[in-house]
């Protein structure tokens, strides 16, 4: 029996040792060097582009600009308005404008050069809260606004009325960079039939699918995308690996030789997606008691220059603004607006933290208004089983987040330790913080046509089983559950299973890899692929013992009569018959995800399929004396319906808090108002190292979910989504100061602490 | 894009010095954590003088009354070197938290003060005890203090074709007191915000010979004279630093970029100077 084991991971091996093949490690015979001629500046016109001198380079055997793209200059994504290359203008810095492919990366750069790009510059727009200014330059549309979201839910002007106590308060956050280890990278290999096949780094090899036929001018049969190892995604192997592979391709075709395009990490920062920056308006409302009455929130989402997958980032913000409580009057207005800055796009947790950071900050700020115990006031408004969200969703079954809230309280002994905590006399003071969160799995209402997913599973004749789904793993450890769920499915051992890699050519479409959807929606096709083979191996020995399918069981690995369990068939020899008799071993299944709903004009209906739940609680130090906040130590319970794996949901869980962590205390990538980029390098831009990394107490709480595999409800964006909040708010504990703005740097910490006291 | 056109290997300090006079536009490289990472930045062509395997930079030795450390030593031999921790113990230390495990196994004393950045971090820590640098070209060998030798951010007294071999540190004294107190942007593989290094001698509750080195609050390593003397010229007590912080903190001209602000550097300045001087007044 597989499930709930702590399985190795199938590719842990080869990624510990160096033997896993990223693109980068690839070659291919007449293979080029492709780059990227990016916009230094974030608006403007192009002037001059001097392709011939480029060509000219000895060593150059492909330049292509927008007028050279045989299919559509589109990359499409939600809306088509991002073009692969720039025509004529420039809308931000690092926008590409033109492709080289050359011999060597020398020769390259020559042409880069030769082209001596000019661009008259105009003024950009780089505050998003400048977007309906006058004055400001119209970037999409009549009012710069890619996507309005709304959600209304009784009448809060009313319900204000009866709120005892009413806060209004403005959060913001900022950039976060996905710094994925391997950089943006494909390789482009033109086929003898004219067509493309593409290797590389990639989340949603089904976006790369359609993004290059189209680029391409190709039918979608003669396109064919592989994933290789992928060293990090985070969302940020979301839609962007479209254009990398768009650029690649028109370059190989083009060429006609294979060509490898890979991002330095300067260009991949600067022109690949990020983090949406945010401003989260938020009046909160409860009676004495301290249930909460009402919320009206506004929100305001950096988009960047086009609206690449804004509008359903945008959507999960608004879901989940309200966090996970009963709220019965909402009223919701969510904007993502267009400005001259890199186009932002999907991140763990998919634009949830900022508004997440906003409401967990706004709900423990109305807690010390109301005089009420941080945890307490959560007790008394987070959803329960039978309650409605403020999205109107009955919350049926699989609700785990009392549960996950009183163990972390207990994990941590919360009252006792806060008490101790507060009693230290030194001049690092100590606090303790809380969030409570939830998730929606899956895409819910907002990506129904892409909901789906597709398997293929094929017993060989000795037993073994291969399996492919169209769902990537990218570090999460996908492939060993996947194959942890088939090994069940057939109660074979593990190691009889095996995961092929991705290739859109075996699998149907499965829809993108996000979402935290991959276990439980490539895990339902891979159950009803393996049910179906299951009920083909029955009539296989049912035939052998002259019985009737019916009283054939396929469980623990052989055939057992249900009227004699004594009689069994063992699965090797099974699976021998089986091919001597030319049964069908091979399925490809199709699943379709449960349904959901959604009413746009009032934000009411079954957002999600399922949520998963979560509560940590963080213990921070704060130095008085510098300024400096460190998260110390984590208790982080998580409601995941089944944990398929336990080392691998506290991998996630571990993982997830740290980049959290930076979220909330040193990631900070910063635009100026120019438009330009500061600090686009790791040696300035400061993700966590292991040595920040605080003491993590992973709490596994599994409430089934009945439509899952084997219970399993995703949740790999959660664990990032409440450490940000979690930290502010023990920062007030610990100090009595409230940031509303991350991240928590010393520069902006130090100044509020000036006047406490500074004596060692 | 790294575009280097040829490396020269010479195998002695003699052969070095005729291939670095031929060919004055060599860039010099030990470790290449600076060199490599500026090429590729910079995407300039460039030729490399590698000096690794020249026996004359390496070594870390006792000589008197003064610790030897070669130019090729990296920051891994030195942090890890009891002999360092015994004579220097302030340059040990500051060569333990510079970068990772993995830059400073590569890393050298010599290219990081060659590399002459207001931020480097062996440089405050070899001013505070008073080191000597020695360079040497076809012309002669020639020494200087170091905090002569660090000119401002990039710039240094090196001179044409000239090669650094090492240091020569005094050997601190059984009364030796001192502190090298840093702050970066998280807990390691961080280049420093503020670095407050100071070393001397104390006798009883007197200071004597006190070198402060104070790094990015100026475009060079700065010593701080006025401080030095306040503390030479008073009892060590509680009065005494405060008195001298704020005196320390106008010694000092630190800016804002997008790594920190100028008011947050100066205070910074004074609270690594107080940590550092209770840590001696409690000792
Ligand atoms: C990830 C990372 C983290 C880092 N963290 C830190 C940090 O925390 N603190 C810090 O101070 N630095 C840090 N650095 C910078 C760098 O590692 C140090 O400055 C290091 O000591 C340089 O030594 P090197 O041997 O690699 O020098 P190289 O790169 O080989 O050379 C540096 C410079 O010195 C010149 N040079 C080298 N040897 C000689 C010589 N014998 N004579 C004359 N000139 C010479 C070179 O031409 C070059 O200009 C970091 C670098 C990286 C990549």
């Amino acid at each position: 029996m597989a499930v709930g084991k702590r399985v190795i991971r199938v590719d842990a091996r080869a990624k510990a040792d160096g033997s896993a093949k990223y693109v980068a490690d690839m070659s291919m015979p007449g293979m080029l060097v492709g780059r990227v001629l990016h916009s230094p500046v974030a608006r403007g016109r192009i002037t001059n582009l001097d392709i011939d001198s480029a060509r000219k380079i000895a060593g150059v055997r492909a330049v292509v600009t927008a007028e050279d793209i045989p299919g559509g200059n589109i990359c499409h994504i939600v809306i088509d308005d991002m073009p692969l290359l720039a025509n004529g203008e420039v809308k931000y810095t690092g926008e590409p404008i033109a492709l080289v492919a050359a011999e060597s990366r020398s020769a390259v750069e020559d042409a880069l050069e030769a082209m001596n790009l000019q661009i008259e510059q105009l003024p950009p727009l780089t505050d998003p809260e400048k977007y309906a200014d006058p004055d400001s330059p119209r970037l999409s549309g009549k009012d710069n606004i890619f996507a309005h979201h709304k959600i209304r839910r009784g009448k809060t002007d009313v319900a204000f009325g009866k709120a005892d106590i009413v806060i209004e308060r403005t959060y913001r956050t900022t950039y976060q960079e996905h710094a994925y280890l391997e950089t943006q990278g494909m390789l482009a290999v033109p086929t003898q039939e004219g067509g493309i096949d593409i290797y590389g780094s990639m989340q949603c090899p089904f976006y790369v699918h359609g993004a290059v036929a189209t680029v391409c001018g190709l039918p979608q049969s003669k396109v064919r995308i592989i994933q290789t190892t992928t060293g990090g995604a985070f969302g940020g192997k979301e839609d962007v690996p479209s254009l990398v592979a768009g650029w690649a391709a028109v370059l190989a075709l083009k060429a006609n030789r294979p060509v490898k395009l890979i991002l330095d990490r300067s260009e991949d920062i600067i022109s690949m997606s990020k983090r949406h920056p945010s401003r989260t308006h938020i009046k909160l409302g409860a009676d004495k008691k301290g249930k909460l009455v009402a919320a009206e929130v506004d929100i305001l989402f950096d988009a960047g220059a086009y609206a690449t997958l804004s509008s359903v980032v945008l959507w999960r913000g608004t879901v989940h603004a309200c966090g996970p409580y009963r709220i019965p009057a909402v009223k919701i207005d969510a904007r993502a607006v267009a400005t001259n800055k890199v186009p932002c796009g999907a991140y763990r947790g998919f634009g949830s933290p900022q508004t997440l950071f906003a409401i967990e900050s706004a709900i423990d700020e109305l807690a010390y208004k109301l005089d009420i115990d941080p945890v307490e006031f959560r007790r008394i408004n987070i959803l329960k089983k039978g309650d409605k969200t403020v999205t109107g969703q009955k919350i049926r079954s699989s609700c785990g987040l009392e549960e996950c809230l009183e163990r972390a309280v207990q994990a941590s002994d919360f009252i006792n330790l806060r008490k101790k905590l507060h009693s230290e006399d030194s001049p690092v003071k100590r606090g303790l913080g809380i969030s409570t969160i939830f998730y929606g799995m899956g895409l819910g209402a907002g990506g129904t046509k892409l909901a789906r997913t597709g398997a293929y599973v094929s017993i060989q004749p000795d037993g073994s089983v291969q399996f492919a789904v169209g769902t990537t793993e990218m570090g999460q450890g996908m492939r060993t559950v996947l194959g942890q769920i088939v090994a069940e499915a057939f109660g074979i051992p593990f190691e009889k299973v095996s995961c092929l890699p991705v290739d859109t050519s075996r699998v149907p479409d499965s829809g993108p890899t996000v979402a935290s959807r991959a276990t439980t929606m490539s895990g339902r096709a891979l159950l009803q692929a393996c049910t179906h083979l299951k009920r083909n191996l029955a009539k296989v020995a049912a035939a052998e013992w002259g019985t009737k399918d019916r009283i054939v069981n396929i469980a623990a690995g052989k055939a057992i009569r249900t009227d004699n369990p004594d009689i069994t068939i063992p699965w090797n020899e099974l699976a021998a018959i089986a091919f001597d008799k030319k049964a069908e071993l091979t399925v490809v299944a199709h699943d379709s995800s449960p349904p959901t709903s959604w009413n746009p004009e009032t934000g009411q209906g079954d957002a999600y399929v399922v949520y998963s739940w979560c509560a940590n609680i963080a213990q921070v130090a704060v130095d008085t004396r510098t300024g400096e906040v460190r998260l110390e130590k984590l208790w982080a319970a998580h409601d995941i319906g089944k944990a398929i794996n336990p080392t691998l949901v506290e991998g996630q869980i571990e993982g997830g808090s740290v980049q959290g962590m930076g979220y909330g205390l040193t990631e900070e990538y910063i635009i100026d108002e120019n438009g330009i980029p500061l600090n686009p390098k790791l040696s300035f831009y400061y993700i966590p190292t292991t040595e920040d990394a605080p003491t993590i107490e992973p709490i596994i709480v599994e409430s089934a979910y009945d439509k899952g595999p084997f219970g399993a409800k995703g949740f790999g964006e959660q664990p990032l989504m409440g450490i940000a909040p979690a930290i502010a708010n023990a920062i007030f504990d610990a100090v009595k100061i409230r940031f509303r703005e991350q991240p928590f740097t010393p520069e902006k910490v130090w100044p509020e602490l000036k006047g406490l006291d500074n004596e060692d | 894009m790294l575009r280097i056109d040829g490396v020269y290997r010479p195998k002695t300090l003699p052969e070095a010095l005729d291939v670095f006079t031929e060919n004055p536009r060599l860039r010099p490289i030990l470790g290449g954590t600076d060199v490599l990472v500026q090429l590729t930045d910079s995407g300039k062509h460039a030729s490399l003088l590698d000096l690794s395997l020249l026996a004359e930079l390496k070594g870390i030795r006792r000589d008197g009354q003064y610790l030897w450390i070669g130019s090729a030593e990296t920051h891994t031999a030195i942090s890890e070197s009891p002999l360092i921790m015994e004579c220097a113990p302030l340059v040990a230390k500051s060569s333990s938290i510079m970068g990772s495990p993995a830059i400073r196994n590569r890393a050298t004393i010599g290219g990081n003060v060659a590399n002459a950045s207001p931020v480097a971090e062996s440089l405050p820590t070899l001013i505070a005890h008073g080191a000597e640098i020695v360079l040497i070209s076809p012309s002669g060998k020639r020494t200087m203090p170091v905090v002569d030798f660090h000119l401002g951010p990039g710039k240094s007294a090196i001179g044409d074709s000239e090669i650094i071999t090492g240091f020569s540190i005094p050997v601190v004294s059984e009364n030796f007191v001192g502190f090298y107190e840093r702050l970066g942007s998280r807990a390691a593989v961080s280049i420093a915000k503020v670095g407050v290094a100071l070393a001397a001698n104390m006798y009883g509750n007197r200071f004597s010979e006190v070198r402060i080195a104070l790094s990015a609050v100026a475009p060079r390593v700065i010593r701080s004279p006025k401080t030095e003397r306040l503390l030479e010229t008073h009892p060590l007590e509680r009065n005494l630093i405060e008195e001298a912080t704020p005196v320390l903190i106008a010694e000092c001209t630190p800016i804002t970029d997008f790594r920190s602000t100028r008011e947050y550097r100066a205070d910074m300045v004074g609270q690594l100077f107080r940590m550092g001087m209770n840590k001696i007044l409690n000792r």
